[in-house]
């Protein structure tokens, strides 16, 4: 891709096909791995303020998602040993551990940080507005900030950074929308048809 | 070592600035949540390390009892180090390349980059296969990743932020 950085005024509608088409593959790609992941984060917290508590600070009150799920089913090596069942044989978490949320912390950083990184680039090359890629990336990045950092302060600060965590979450669903949808629309949008049609170019 | 182009970090508008302090700073964090994972595991020091792959049965009252690496859990290790560990370092050799660092200081650092990634990597086999003695190649493979990533990520910020942005301007659409 670096070699359209030089030139001048390049966008993506005037990336050739080949080109769009790999950069489409890789965007859907991206957003299947993030919808598998919001599904993961469903099925762990439902999603919601109570759900992230109860995660990570433990207590018989799982999410009914939780519940509904048999032990150890969860993704990463903690799930098996974070819950077991109550008396009352519904699923219940236990208060995780700095090195079990450690291992979550360490790869989300890098993980989803890149992941902002190469979308940005491919919205680098769209004829967006700089101050809303500006916004688009602060947006990513924060979110990631609030994402990995809430499970800590949610553990051992108060239960109230759970409004934080899905802010955050909230933060990274737009940017990510963002990152999928102007790079697409630039590519594929009617505009860009029109332009090809001009230029006398294929698909 | 970018000299010459105009995709030097100096002369990057704002946005692309904005996109790679955010990389750097997440980068430099992860190295350091990196350090401290493998400190809350077994130590970062040559004996820590050396306990994480062949297990601390031979400690008197260790805080978690740690069994010894297998085979495949030893590969899984290598292959969560390249994904965790070694990937940014490719990501900071990128970035490096259009820094204004001289040949020869930039050629160290990459250098040094590349050689403590590659020994972070080899250090699970070291370590299973030469015994404690190794452990610490392993630690100080790991300690000289992050110190070299975060002299690299600040080379990279001084560049982009502090460094006055003389030239031609490169720009986006």
């Amino acid at each position: 891709m670096t070699q359209y950085f030089t030139y001048r005024g390049f966008s993506l509608r005037r990336a050739d096909l080949p080109v769009r088409l790999l950069l489409t593959a890789f965007l859907c790609t991206c957003g299947i791995a993030v919808a598998v992941g919001a599904v993961n984060y469903q099925l762990r917290t439902g999603l919601s303020a109570e759900g992230s508590k109860a995660w990570y600070r433990g207590g018989l009150a799982a999410t009914e998602a939780d519940a509904r799920a048999p032990a150890g089913t969860g993704p990463g090596p903690e799930s098996g040993a974070a819950r077991t069942s109550g008396a009352d044989g519904e699923a219940g978490l236990y208060a995780r551990s700095p090195l079990e949320l450690m291992d979550a912390t360490h790869p989300h950083l890098f993980n989803q940080a890149f992941l902002f990184f190469v979308l940005g680039h491919i919205l680098a090359l769209c004829a967006v507005g700089p101050r809303l890629k500006i916004a688009v990336y602060l947006a990513g990045f924060g979110g990631v900030l609030a994402d990995t950092a809430s499970p800590w302060l949610i553990r051992f600060a108060s239960s109230s950074f759970a409004w934080l965590q899905l802010a955050g979450q909230a933060a990274m669903g737009l940017a990510f929308a963002a990152l999928l949808f102007f790079p697409l629309r630039e590519m594929w949008g009617r505009e860009a048809r029109a332009a090809r049609r001009r230029r006398g170019e294929r698909g | 070592m970018g000299r010459g182009s105009l995709l030097t970090l100096h002369r990057l508008p704002l946005g692309y600035r904005v996109l790679y302090s955010g990389v750097l700073a997440f980068i430099v964090l992860g190295y350091g949540v990196g350090i401290v994972q493998q400190m809350l595991r077994s130590g970062i020091g040559p004996a820590g390390m050396a306990h994480w792959f062949l297990g601390n049965a031979d400690v008197a009252e260790p805080a978690h009892l740690l069994f010894p690496m297998a085979p495949a859990r030893l590969l899984d290790e290598v292959w969560r180090l390249s994904l965790a560990d070694v990937l940014p370092t490719v990501v900071l050799l990128a970035l490096l390349g259009r820094s204004d660092l001289s040949p020869a200081a930039g050629g160290l650092l990459s250098g040094t980059l590349v050689l403590a990634a590659l020994a972070d990597l080899a250090a699970p086999a070291l370590v299973a296969g030469g015994g404690a003695g190794l452990g610490w190649a392993a630690a100080a493979a790991r300690l000289g990743l992050a110190a070299s990533a975060l002299v690299g990520a600040g080379v990279c910020m001084r560049d982009m932020w502090l460094r006055p942005r003389s030239g031609p301007r490169f720009r986006r659409p």
